[in-house]
Parts: structure tokens; sequence; C-alpha cells
């Protein structure tokens, strides 16, 4: 009986190769440095990693459709000064809500592009980059956004905690949930894996396949702009550059996880071990006080290795 | 039929572009309906706008319609640049000077195309902000060779290309660094531990600054336990201090010492969140923004050189439009005053508003 | 005329070349010289280099995202090894990693089967990482020697109008021509990028092709690096960072190279690429504020496509009718 259920247990694991990978890399910061030990450090793992996190749960949407969204960091950026800014004005819940209608108007604009005039969406999402940056950079005239009271409830969002457990993170597990389940259980969950998978099919067979890759393009900016108020609540600031480059880091979780490039697969759940291993790494590199060139390096093995037993319990499972 | 109509659609999204775009150069000088007109009367506008601006400025009589044409590092990355870059152009105006101002936004390869553009729009005098104070070496060379005067701002090009330009304005990032290293040498005494988190990986203000840094705590022992890249964002600097922290414990480590004073507010978040303002203090070797001052007389931040973008892009133009009349600099190392400020001397430091 | 009409209407990147360029002359002074768009040639000539190779990948239906600090590596390769085995040894070794690090991603695309992304992002790392340890963190300037200024005056050197460096690229565009159209290489790594299936059931070793290509585009990468050295003179880590790749990417899809693979050709990478750089170009001679710089130059990026969409729908509706 025992066995039987350790023998599960192992085939589980196999079937996923990447979680196997995570515990792996922690692993091996767990017992090389005492620091990255403490409970501390775990707590602020799952802070640091909330906004990608949940930018990422959008992101895997859009992949398993088929696309790519590049412009999740400017809009990231966008987000937040618009968030920030407006917290002193409207209110902090009118202010939120307007971040999530720009984050939202944002997917429709590119989802719009890519769905409906089936525009090639790395262009079209590398173009809205600059258009979204520009924005950023028009609306705060290059200047910082602050907020008056640094200590305001909103900023509790990023900064507070119940008992040991951080708000940011609460928000991070219950959208990834919510998304995740989304995803495998309701009908448009799989309307987006059959799009992705072969979209041509799924005209014939009365999907309207336009219509929900509009709506994976803005599930990814409705999520970015969670990620935002995630973002910039834990300094109470922002300025207009604070996303650049974020679409890298959610882009390799989205893929670390296993979700396929060329649609059709992944899964929410799996893109949050991705970024979490992303997170592992920058958290326990620094901590183990690795100058930065060499943390690139030893990235570029890691996410290789990550990826080599993800491929290679796969194919144990298929053989 | 259709076909054409398609095309004439398309062919106008593409012409609305290019209008918008003629339109967004003029707009803040002057609001033009008629869109295609506008990029001609952008064109006259400046003309215009010198001519008015020299008739009340009578000490500009030389600077009238003189061509500058100037590349910057990257405005709107951070309040220091954007502002340089909006004095540049309202300065320019003022004194009535024709100024060509390109933006590479923080890309060398990019800057050394635009220093091209700008040879070959004939400028009397060129200022280089470089992005890679070694990589403008060749751009200044080439500027030289064309037989346009050229100096550099801000950012100095490596020692190699010095011989290429006619003089430096802006502040010493080294000495800024190592002022405010003395003066947290003052603070915390000699025997302290540090961590330092640095400016965009390979920037050389940045790098300079580290050197100066290095040089303030020469000959004290002071060690720097930990160097860690802010990546010039505010998060990624908050998120190295939240590292730090938890690495070392209460009583490790004495004071962080930052790029600037946008890492020094994310070193403020992580420090302030983890309750830890009595045991780490905030060292930035430069700030460039003036509310700087109000974190500064808080004791938020210890000391910090205090860097005027104005006066730096003010100094900037003065020099090149002498140089673009012709006149040799008296000096070739031009430094803009950086005062540092600490919670004692702020109030009296006496600094225009900026 | 019909002839026209159908050249016009397959290849799309020609007649939205001649939008862009009727409209630019109309509305932007000092766009209309031999200087200015020889000027532009010249500029975009480097990433012209890379976007050859990334041509071949994406062709291959692959593409690679390491040539973004790729160049910084053979960059400040080639300006380094300058002071200890000289000029032309030390580009000749920056070109060697260049065919190493398309060696590795090859091998692990075709031979490992890991994601192509996957593979070449975790590669622009580690470039990036090898590219700063060499560095030290300090810029390379090959200039103590007279062989250093020689590179530089290289890369400042013209024919006529043509820069040395474009001399080079369009070489290397007759060479990439001929490769793509008249060789076995050429015709297998359409057929895969095409159908990776059927083209191992014709008898194709897929895995080679796709190999080569990515030991190509490699090789480009190295050599744009290496002619951004000698362009600017020195090298800096940071150099192509963040979103060289990306630029070039675009270039070669805005040509009508298609992401899907199997379609495309050299002309298209050409076309494109030179169509951004006209694009930045304008934008320079308009002297605009950053942001609406950075507003238009992406509006203009989707407007191309957007464009391209449309004659292209004419055309496959043309063919539906016939």
């Amino acid at each position: 009986m025992e066995s039987q259920s350790n023998k599960n247990f192992l085939t589980t694991l196999k079937k996923q190769g990447i979680v196997l990978a995570m515990i792996l890399v922690y692993l091996v910061f767990f017992v090389i440095s005492k620091q990255f030990r403490t409970f501390d450090n775990f707590i602020l793992l799952f802070r640091q990693v909330a906004t990608i996190a949940v930018m990422g749960a959008g992101m895997t949407y859009v992949i398993i459709g088929g696309n790519f969204d590049l412009s999740v960091g400017s809009l990231l950026s966008l987000c937040c000064v618009i968030c920030i800014d407006l917290h002193d004005k409207i209110g902090p819940i009118p202010a939120m809500i307007v971040t999530i209608i720009v984050g939202m108007a944002s997917g429709i604009v590119s989802g719009y592009l890519c769905g409906y005039l089936r525009l090639n969406s790395m262009i079209v999402t590398l173009g809205m980059m600059n258009v979204l940056q520009a924005l950023a950079m028009m609306y705060t005239n290059g200047q910082f956004v602050q907020m008056a009271d640094s200590n305001a409830w909103f900023t509790q969002i990023g900064k507070g905690s119940v008992g040991p457990v951080p708000i940011s993170t609460i928000i991070m597990v219950i959208f990834i949930i919510i998304m995740g389940y989304y995803l495998n259980r309701s009908v448009y969950g799989h309307q987006v894996m059959s799009v992705g998978g072969n979209d041509e099919a799924c005209r014939y067979s009365g999907i309207n396949d336009k219509l929900v890759i509009l709506k994976t393009f803005v599930l990814s900016g409705l999520s970015t702009a969670i990620g935002a108020i995630l973002l910039c609540s834990r300094g109470a600031s922002a300025q207009c550059t604070i996303g650049e480059s974020y679409e890298f880091d959610v882009i390799s979780g989205v893929i670390l996880g296993g979700a396929s490039l060329n649609g059709g697969s992944g899964s929410v759940y799996k893109t949050f071990v991705g970024v979490m291993i992303l997170g592992i790494l920058d958290n326990g590199f620094v901590i183990i006080g690795l100058p930065y060139y060499l943390q690139w390096v030893a990235q570029c093995i890691v996410i290789l290795i990550a990826v080599y037993i993800d491929i290679m319990t796969k194919r144990k499972k298929g053989a | 039929m259709k076909k054409k109509l398609l095309a004439m659609i398309s062919a106008a999204v593409v012409a609305s572009m290019l209008i918008t775009g003629c339109g967004g150069g003029s707009s803040d000088s002057a609001a033009s309906d008629d869109a295609a007109a506008a990029t001609e009367e952008s064109a006259s506008d400046d003309a215009s706008a010198s001519d008015d601006a020299a008739a009340s400025d009578d000490a500009s009589a030389s600077a009238e319609g003189a061509k500058i044409g100037m590349v910057v590092n990257y405005s709107g990355q951070d309040p220091y640049q954007t502002s340089y870059y909006d004095t540049m152009v309202s300065y320019a105006e003022e004194k009535g000077v024709d100024l060509q101002i390109l933006d590479p936004k923080g890309d060398a390869t990019t800057q050394a195309n635009q220093i091209q553009d700008l040879i070959n729009m004939k400028c009397d005098c060129i200022i280089v902000w470089p992005v890679n104070g070694e990589t403008a070496v060749a751009s200044v060379r080439a500027i030289n060779q064309a037989g346009i005067p050229c100096m550099t701002a801000n950012t100095n090009v490596a020692e190699a290309g010095e011989q290429f330009i006619k003089c430096y304005v802006g502040p010493s990032n080294v000495e800024e660094g190592k002022e405010t290293a003395q003066e947290m040498v003052n603070q915390i005494g000699e025997d302290a531990k540090i961590v330092e988190i640095t400016g965009p990986a390979g920037y050389t203000t940045s790098l300079e600054r580290t050197q100066g840094l290095q040089e303030g705590i020469e000959g004290t022992n002071i060690e720097i336990l930990d160097s860690q890249t802010g990546e010039g964002n505010r998060e990624k600097a908050q998120q190295v201090m939240e590292n730090y922290l938890v690495k070392y414990g209460k009583g490790e480590i004495d004071a962080v010492f930052t790029f600037d004073d946008n890492a020094a507010y994310g070193a403020w978040n992580a420090i302030e969140a983890a309750g830890r303002q009595d045991d780490v203090k905030i060292f930035a070797a430069a700030s460039g923004s003036y509310s700087t001052m109000d974190y500064v007389k808080e004791g938020k931040i210890a000391a910090t050189a205090m860097q005027s973008p104005h006066f730096d892009a003010q100094e900037a133009l003065d020099m090149a439009v002498k140089l673009a009349a012709g006149e040799e600099p008296a000096e070739f190392y031009n430094y803009i005053e950086t005062p540092v400020a600490t919670q004692e001397n702020v109030d009296s430091l006496g600094l225009e508003e900026w | 005329m019909g002839k026209i009409k159908s050249v016009l209407s397959k290849h799309t990147i020609i007649p939205i070349w001649i939008v862009c360029f009727v409209l630019a002359s109309i509305f932007v002074n000092g766009f209309l010289s031999v200087n200015n768009l020889f000027n532009v040639f010249n500029q975009n000539a480097m990433k012209g280099i890379m976007a050859i190779g990334m041509t071949f990948v994406i062709i291959n239906s692959y593409f690679d995202m390491s040539t973004c600090t790729l160049v910084a590596l053979a960059a400040s390769l080639a300006c380094g090894l300058e002071a200890s085995i000289g000029m032309i040894p030390g580009i000749i070794v920056a070109l060697l990693v260049g065919v190493l690090v398309g060696c590795i991603n090859g091998f692990l695309v075709a031979y490992a089967r890991i994601n192509a992304f996957v593979v070449t992002l975790a590669m622009m790392l580690g470039c990036r990482g090898v590219g700063y340890i060499y560095h030290a963190e300090q810029s390379l300037i090959p200039m103590n020697t007279d062989m250093g200024w020689a590179f530089i005056d290289f890369g400042a050197g013209k024919v006529g109008p043509l820069s040395y460096i474009s001399i080079i690229f369009i070489i290397m565009l007759l060479i990439a021509h001929y490769v793509l159209k008249y060789t076995t290489h050429g015709r297998n790594t359409y057929a895969v990028g095409g159908n990776e299936n059927s083209a191992f059931n014709a008898g194709i070793n897929t895995k080679r092709v796709t190999f080569i290509n990515f030991v190509i585009c490699g090789f480009t990468g190295a050599l744009g690096g290496v002619m951004y050295a000698a362009f600017s003179g020195a090298s800096t880590p940071t150099l192509g960072w963040p979103d060289m790749h990306m630029l070039v990417i675009a270039g070669v899809v805005l040509g009508g190279t298609k992401l899907t693979g199997g379609v495309g050709n050299i002309w298209y990478t050409l076309g494109g690429v030179m169509l951004l750089g006209v694009v930045d170009n304008i934008m320079n001679l308009l002297n605009v504020q950053t942001y609406v710089n950075t507003l238009i130059t992406g509006l203009i990026m989707i407007g191309i496509l957007y464009l391209d969409k449309v004659m292209m729908n004419k055309k496959t509706k043309k063919a539906n009718l016939e």
C-alpha cells in the first residue's frame, strides 16, 4: 500500500519536471547559504516575485493562444505612474479602478490588432511597447510621481502582511488560483488551448477565434495592471521606466514553466513555478554575494539545466 | 475599386502618422491646425523665436543664429536627464540659439549615428553627452575631422578622445563620489562596514562614482562588503537593499552607499519597511532632484552631493555658444559646483531651487 | 502593367517603401538628399549584417535572441585582444566565438530539441555575463597602436558615399542571396521552415540544416559586433542591450519574412532593416522630443504591419478567386 502511494508520488513528480528543478535550485541555495535559509528570506522571496508571477498568469494565456505580448513592461510603467498619481487626486479605490481599466484597454488594442486584424503579435506588441512607454513619459514628463503620504493604507497592499504572510502574496496566490482554474475548467480555457493549437481548425468548428485571442490580451493587460498595483504600492512612488525589461522576466518565466511558444499548451501553475525559479536565482545570488555578471552566466546554465530536466522527465513519461 | 480604396486608406494611415510626428515637434512652440504646414512652420518658428529672444537679451548678440547640435544620453529615463533636456531647450530659446538636440535613448551606437546626422546638418558646434566615454572617442574624432568644434557635457569622453574636444563642462563624478564618501567617513567613523548599490551596469558615471567612493575611503578601515547594480531603477534598488538586509543582520552593516538619490529612495523604502532606520545610514553619491533636499532635511539620506541639472545645462550651452563663435575656452575642465548636503548644512547651502 | 501589379502585391515591402519614401520626401526637410540617404544606408549596415543571419534562422522557423549580447562580446574581444595577439587575430577570435555560440545554440535546438526561445535567451544571459567578465566592467579601446587606428579608420572609411562597412554588407547580401536561392542548403532551409515533418520525410537532414542556420546567425552576429566596434572605435559591455535582437527581428519580419518559417528572402530583410532606419532618420531630422519620437516609432511599426496585411489580403483574395 505504502509503496503504491510512493510510486504515485514519483510519477506525479516525473510529470512535473519543472517543479523538481525548482526544488533542486532551492535546495542548493538552502545548503550553501545560512542567510538564505532564514524565514525572513523565504517571505521576502514571495514578496519579490509577486508582480512577475501575477503578470505571468496573464501572459500564459497569450502564449497559449499562440501570441506574444512584449508590451507588458511598458504597460506596467504606465499603470504604476497612473495609479500613484491618481491616488492623491481621486482616492485609492478609483485610482485602482482606472489603472485596471487602462491595463485592459491596452489589452483590447493589442488584442484587436492581433486577433481581428491578424497582425504579427511580436511586432505589434513591440510597437505597443514604444507607444505605452511614450505615454508613460508624457504622463509624468520624465519626473517621479510620489504619494504625499507614504504610509496611506494603499501602501499596505505592497508592504503589509497578515501575520507572517504578506498581503501581496495572498493577492498573488488568489489571482493565480482563479486564473489557473479558469484556464483548466472553463469553456473559454479550452477554447484558448484549441485556438493556440490550431486556429484554422477552430474557425471551422465554430469558435470565434478572434474574440478568444482578443480576450487573452485583455487578461494579460488586467494581470499587468494588478501587478502594477502590487509593485507601486510597495514604494509609494513610481518612475516612468519602472517596468523596463520586465517583459523578458515574465516571458522567460512562462516559457520556463513549459508553455509551448507555438501555442496550444501550458499551465498557469507551472508558469508560477517558472517565475519562482527565476526569483530564487535572483535572490539567492545576491544573498551569496555573486557579482552580477557571474549571476548572468549562472542563470544561463541553470535555465538550460532546468529545461533539460523538464524535457527528460517528459520523455521518460512518453517512453 | 475596393482595392484602390484599401490602398488609399492605408496610405492615409501612414500619412497621418507622419503628420502627427511633425505636429508634435512644433507643439511646444505653436499649435497649428493645418497639419500639412506644420513642418515648415516649425522651421520658421525657431527663427522667429530667436528674434524675440535676441531682442530681449543683449548679452547673447553673438549667439543669434548659432546652430548648435547636441546628443544627450537618455532624457525621460530619470528626472535629472529630463530636467537637463528641458532646460537645454528653453535656455536655447531664451538665448536665440538654433539647437538641434537628439536623444539616443541610452544606446551608444544610436548615439554614434546621431552624431553623424548632426555633422551632416552642418552645426557650428556639437555638444556630446557620451552614453559611454570610450565609444564616444571615434565620434568626437569624426566631429573633429569634420572641422566642427566639439565639447563634452555631463560625462567626459575617455582620455584617448580628449585631444579631439575643446573642453568638458559638467560635474566631476569622481569628486562627487569622493566628497560624499569623506562625509560618510566623518559620520560613521573609520571602522565600518558598508554595502554599495551601483548605477546601470557599464555606465561610465556609475563607474566614476564608485571610483570616487574608493578614493574617499582610502586609508580607512571601511570595508565594502557587497556591491550590486540597482540598474538605475528604484524598485530594483529596493529589491537589492531588501536582500542585503536579510543577508546582514542588525549591526552588521553601518551604511549603504548608492549611485544616486533614486537608488537611495529605493534603499530607504527597504530600510524603513525593515525598521532599521537607526541601524543603516544612506549616502547617495549625487542627487539631481531638488526634492531630495527634503529627504536630507528629515535625515533619511545622511549626505549627498547636490547636482543641479539647470546649472549643468546652462553652463554647457554658454560654453557651446562661445565655441561656435570661434572662442577658445580658458580651461579644459570646467567643473560645476556640487556641494555636499547634510542634515546640518542643508538650510545654509543656499541652493537655488530647480 | 499587370506584371508590375503582381510583383507589387507579391512583394509588399516595395509599395510600403514607396509610400513611406514619398511621404517622407514631402514632409521632412532634408530627407531627400543623396548625402542623407547614403547616411541612412551606412548607419544601418551593421544591423543589416546581423539581420542576414537572422533571416536564415527565421526562414527556418526559429529566432535567435542571443544576438543582442553576442554583439557586445564579439566587439569587446575584437578590441581587447588587439593588445595581446594583434588586431587581425583578435577579429578572427571574435568571429570564432560567434560561430561557437551559434554551434551551442544550434546543437541545443536541433539535437537536444530544447525550445529555441529558452536556449537563445539563456545564451543571451551567458554572453552578457562573459562579456562583462572579459571587460571587467570597463570599456575597451583598440587605439594604442597604428593597427588600432587603422581599425577605426576602417570603421569610418568610405569609398565615395559608401562606407567600407556598407560594402561588406552588400557583399554579404549577395552571398546570402546565392546561398538561399542556388544551393541545396538554401532550398532545404525553406523546406524545413515550411514543414519540418515533410522535409524530414523527403530525406532532408533537418537537424543539420537547423544547426547550420544557427551557426550562420552566430557568425553574422559576431561580424556585426566587430563592425560596431570599428564604427564606434571602442566596445562597451552595454552594446546591443537590451533590444538589439528585437530590432533586427522586427526588420526581418517587417520586410515580409514570416516568423512561422518557410517564407522570405534576403531582399525583404534589406528592405525591412532600411525601413526602420528611415523611420529613425526621419525622427532625428524632425528633431522631435524623446517621447514623441518613441510614440511615433511605435505607431509607424504597427502601421507598416497593417499596410502589409492589407496588401497581403488583396493577394490572397485574388488567389482565391483564381
